[in-house]
This record gives structure tokens, sequence and C-alpha cells, in this order.
């Protein structure tokens, strides 16, 4: 790979994994562990999004988590711009933070209710040395303008906004030290509708403003769709399909991310009666998940040998930048027909 | 046919800091046995307190002040705690959105399901469990013996879920209020809870009445819907043509702001201007009219909630000839 090649690409997470000890136990030797995150490759190219969506206890938001070294991985690596974060001393990770920042979905209980936002906003400027105390305010000014919020806000406390106002004092923070890459983690799920389209344009005018790069990561697939350029779908601590937003959704390989976007509904009452995979079944634990295809046990297509072997993430077509972690879908194209006897018997209208 | 429920000039007020002040605005509705009717809008709008309301459930500080809940001929509000707890429960039952605040956490599934089958049925305590354990399988829970005996905690989300829909169904209720049922659940488990209530309402012919801020729910769901805004119904239609010819500006922007995964990413999202105004209750013209885009002078009168045709109703004076040219041109 020439290293032009390789400086496009902000992050590169290599074969991730993270695991916990399960609720109230510690990891002995023969210890249940939740496998959080297992096995996980991906790249955030620069001034791109990249959306991960998926359903709770996925593993979304351990990566983010990771990403921004809150946490340590249990193994694999994680690149940002080139530095080996994964592995690096927290002296030299100071320096990192202020490159790689977090907005979270809490706007509650992620801003102290006890400080105003001025003091909410100094905090990290005066810790990592930023500005100077005489041009404090006229920083703090700047972000809040930056964010869209007047400085009449300026000494007002977290609990005398609105949510959606607060997600945006929380996003004039992760702003405050200049940040390359921005964790997003479900930042619109708590807003009403109309909010909610507030806060997805601020994130994309910033975003174009700054040139920032994101990870978004929720579970509403119109907002993650609206914000990113490619998409990948969890499910029990995989990448099941990566691929662009509009492929994704236009052309799905995987049968769990077909039943995602079927389950999700559509403002559109014409359509109500549209085919759609009605999955069975809850999402099996963690702590133990089943052998081969994760996703066999609610798999309408499930065949055999998705029992046995784990499937890789592969591309869908040689060379193709969409990949997929489904051989029998693969199977789609050289398959036509069998393809859709299979499809009659799974599809519950 | 006689609706099942019919809620006349609701006003519920809620005293706050010593001061009364009113948060719905003569609400006005019905709803037909059978029916599924939606009522969608932003927090605060009062769509959970009307729910509350019917149910008698409003909180200490909170009263209603005027108006009347006819369900089934009774004016429930009119009724003594001891007449309601007869049909609480029983005839009308109520799905909340924190099902972990609503099931007790010190007691087994099993011993909160079958207290209500003991107190409406008069079941004796063998066949409420039989009865129970019934239920909890009708819902779709697999394993319904070992759920009686675990206690809320023990469950998932969507688990917990499905037995606060096996409480409300246990005595066949004519009528289910789900507020923000699946708000809290991931969208697979959120399918199967609503497919399980479409379910269920074929069977019994219940009626629900849906309350959620999901537009996209309503429209695989319900058979009307209601939006509110501020304390008021703004437009109320049959869904179908809500999504084709809304006619209140909220209702329109509302529908427009919602992120799709067909959308178009290049333009802008639509967005509201503004917030819901602080003290909307002393607004005397259209409560809407400070984020609305086609305010004119008239918007600062009292505006009246208009018939369009039997089904269509809106609070907007544009929509004296079909709302939808009227904001074509403006757009």
């Amino acid at each position: 790979m020439s290293l032009n090649k390789t400086l496009e690409k902000l992050v590169i997470v290599k074969d991730l994994k993270k695991y916990y000890p399960e609720r109230g136990k510690t990891i002995s030797k023969n210890g249940a562990v939740v496998h959080a995150v297992d096995g996980v490759d991906f790249e955030i190219l620069r001034g791109e999004t990249l959306g991960i969506v998926g359903e709770s206890g996925c593993g979304k938001s351990t990566i983010g988590r990771q990403l921004v070294a809150l946490e340590r991985p249990t193994q694999g690596r994680i690149f940002f711009d080139g530095y080996e974060i994964s592995n690096m001393s927290e002296k030299k990770l100071r320096n990192i933070r202020t490159q790689v920042q977090m907005v979270f979905q809490d706007s509650d209980t992620s801003l102290n209710p006890r400080k105003p936002v001025f003091d909410i906003l100094a905090a990290p400027l005066l810790y990592h040395g930023k500005v100077k105390k005489e041009n404090l305010e006229h920083e703090i000014i700047r972000l809040l303008d930056l964010v869209g919020l007047s400085k009449n806000s300026i000494q007002k406390y977290p609990h005398e906004f609105s949510g959606g106002q607060r997600q945006r004092i929380g996003i004039a923070k992760a702003l405050s030290l200049n940040p390359k890459l921005i964790i997003c983690d479900e930042p619109v799920s708590a807003l009403d509708v109309s909010v909610q389209a507030q806060i997805l344009n601020l994130f994309k005018q910033l975003q174009e403003e700054l040139k920032l790069t994101y990870l978004f990561i929720g579970h509403g697939l119109g907002a993650v769709n609206y914000v990113s350029d490619r998409i990948a779908v969890m499910y029990l601590g995989k990448i099941v399909e990566i691929a662009d937003a509009q492929t994704l959704f236009e052309d799905p390989w995987h049968p769990y991310t077909q039943a995602l976007i079927d389950a999700s509904p559509i403002a559109d009452p014409q359509l109500r009666t549209r085919q759609r995979i009605v999955l069975t079944g809850e999402m099996p634990s963690i702590v133990t998940p089943p052998v081969g295809c994760r996703f066999h046990t609610r798999c309408p297509y499930v065949q055999e040998s998705c029992r046995i072997k784990e499937p890789k993430l592969e591309p869908v077509l040689w060379g193709s930048t969409h990949l997929t972690a489904c051989p029998i879908r693969k199977g789609k194209l050289q398959n036509q027909e069998k393809f859709f006897e299979r499809e009659a018997a799974g599809i519950h209208v | 046919m006689k609706p099942l429920l019919q809620v006349e000039n609701l006003e519920i007020a809620f005293v706050r800091n010593k001061v009364k002040t009113i948060y719905t605005d003569k609400v006005n509705f019905t709803l037909n046995q059978g029916e599924i009717v939606g009522v969608v809008g932003e927090s605060g709008c009062g769509k959970s307190i009307t729910a509350l309301s019917i149910m008698g459930l409003l909180s200490n500080n909170g009263s209603v002040e005027n108006g009347k809940i006819l369900f089934d001929d009774k004016d429930l509000l009119t009724l003594s705690e001891k007449e309601l707890d007869q049909i609480r429960g029983k005839e009308l039952a109520m799905i909340f959105q924190n099902v972990m605040a609503s099931l007790n956490p010190v007691f087994t599934i099993g011993n909160q399901l079958t207290e209500t089958i003991k107190v409406h049925l008069g079941y004796d305590k063998k066949d409420a469990k039989a009865y129970a354990i019934s239920l909890l399988k009708k819902v779709g829970l697999s394993e319904p013996e070992s759920i009686y005996r675990k206690f809320p905690h023990m469950l998932s989300g969507g688990m917990r879920q499905r037995v606060m829909i096996a409480m409300a169904i246990a005595c066949h209720p004519k009528l289910i209020i789900a507020d923000e049922p699946t708000t809290a659940l991931d969208v697979t488990i959120q399918m199967q809870i609503m497919k399980l209530l479409m379910d269920l309402r074929k069977e019994y012919g219940m009626s629900i009445i849906l309350i959620t801020h999901d537009i996209g729910l309503i429209a695989e769901l319900a058979d009307r819907v209601m939006v509110m805004y501020a304390g008021q119904i703004v437009e109320e239609s049959l869904v179908d043509s809500l999504f084709t010819e809304a006619m209140h500006p909220y209702t329109r922007a509302l529908l427009k702001s919602i992120p799709r995964i067909d959308s178009d990413k290049e333009q802008k999202l639509y967005s509201i201007p503004g917030t819901v105004p602080e003290n909307y209750q002393d607004i005397e013209g259209c409560r809407f009219a400070d984020r609305c885009p086609y305010t004119v002078g008239k918007c600062l009168e009292k505006q009246e909630y208009r018939k369009i045709d039997s089904n269509h109703f809106v609070r907007c004076h544009m929509t004296s000839f079909r709302g939808k040219e009227i904001h074509n041109v403006a757009e």
C-alpha cells in the first residue's frame, strides 16, 4: 500500500476484540466473558462518515469507546492518523485525545449539572492549554456560535436548556479541541423528530465547514443513512455487512440487514403490506454466542453449513467495496431460482 | 354505531409552584370499537397526560378541570375510585413506556400477573396460574413456566414489554392505551410487539390508543391519527389521507422532517425553526404561529377546529380551500 493510500485512512481497526467479565464477576481462567466485540475490521477515511447500526448489545458503542481510548481492547490493533493507539502510553495518548472526541446520547448525564456552560466548555480548553485566559470567553462564544447557540447562554446551566440545545452544547464541547474524528454515539436517539432534524443538519454542516470525520453510531436507519457515506451493520459483536449507504439499503446481501430494514417503520401507510422478513426470537446471549454464523438461530435462510462454519466478511463480488458475511446470499446471483424459493418460504406478509 | 370512547372538552390542569395551569385545550375525540387511533406529537404536547386522565391515573398535582370521558356510556370522571377499580385493568388497560418502573421489582412475574386475574376474574390460585401461563405463551414468550417464576430484572426489555401486554390483555379489555410501548426496544423486537398487538386486536376486537412520537409506527399501525401540538389536537384524519394530504403546517413539517432510508442526502433535512413556546396556555391564536412559515395576521386570532370532510379535521384557518394547494404555492 502506498503511503498516500494509507494517509487517506484516518482510522484503521484490525481484528478488534473486547471482552468484559460477566456482570458482577471477574474474568478468571474459566469465567464467563461477554464477547462485546469479537473480531472486527474496518477503516474510516478522512472526511467521511461511517455509520454503525445494530441492535442493543451488538457492540457498536463498545467500538466507539475503544476508538476514544476510554478502554483498551482485549485484542487487536487500532491505528489513528498513522499512530497505533491501542498500545500507546497514557502520556502519549493525551495528545491523541484532543483529536478524537465524543458526543453522547444522553446530554442530561454527560454535562455537569452544577456548572454553567462557560465552565463546561472552558475545562477542556484550559486543561490542554489550547487558549490563553484572556481569549477564553471569545473562544467559547465562537464555539457556541458554531453550534447555533447565542452568547447569552454562556452563564446558563444545562437544565435551563431543552434537549436539543443541550445536545448542541455537547457538540460544542466535542469541537472545542479542534478534533479530527468525532464519535457520535446515538446523538439523536433521545430527541423529538423536529429537533432531530436540526441536529442532523448541524452535524452535516459542521463536517463541511471543519472537514470532520465522523463515526456515527445509531439504531434509527433513517437518521444514520442521512449522515453516513458508508454504513456497517453489526450483530452480536461482528460486522455482518458494510457498504456505502445507498447500496446497503437498495441491495442488502445479509439477511440480518434485510430484516433490520424491513423492521424499520416506513412513514407511508401504502407500504404496510410490503413483503418483509419478520425475525422471531430474541438475540442470543453474547456470553455464549451461537457456533457458526451468529445469526443462524434467527435466519430464515439458514442451512446446515451455517451452523458449523463462521462466515468471513468478504466482498460480494471480486474487488467490490461492499462486504458481507453470508455465503448463502452470495449464491444469489448464480442461483436465482433457488434463492427465490427460499425467499418465498421464509417471508411473512 | 356508538363509539366506545368519547372524550369531550377535556381540560387537564397541573399545579406547579402553587400556580394551576391548564395544559390541554378542550381535547375532543372519539374511538370506535376495534379501532386503532394513533396520537402523535412531541414531548410535552399533552398526549401522555390525556391518556393518564382516561385511566384516572394523573399524579396528585394534576386534575381534570373540565370535560367528560365517556367510556361505554359511563362518565369515568364521575366514578368513585372503587368503581374505577372495577373498570381499570378489566375493561380498560394501559401499557406503559417504562416497563421497568411499572412492574414491581420485588414480586415475580407470576405473582403480579395472577393478581389481576384473581381480582377481576375471580379465579382461584391454581386456575389463575394456568391462565397466566397461557397468557405468557400467547404473547410469544417461550418457556412461560420459567418466566412465571422470574423477577422483572431477569428479563430483557422485549420480554418485559410482552409481560406488560400479557397483563393488559388478561381480562380481554375493550380498550388498551399503549403509551410509547416500543420506544425503548430495538426495531426487530418492536416489529414483533406491533405484530402481536395487531393479532390481538383481530382476535379480541379491542380498540387501541397508540401514543408515540414515531410517525413511521403510526403509518404502519393506526387506522386514524390525531396530531397534537402544545396541548391541542391540531389535525385528525384517517391514516392514508394524513400522509397524502396533511393540512396543518405542523403536521406537514413533521412529515417532512423524518429522515428516510431513501431520502436525498444532498438536500438539507427540513427542520421546524424554534421550539415549542413555553407558556403556550396563554396564547390566544394559533399556538404554532411563531414557527409556521405561512403565518399571517389572522393566525393571531382564535383558531376554529374545522371540518374538512367527515373524517378530516384541522385547526388552521388557511384550509378553507383544500390545504394542499395553498401550501404548495407558499413553498
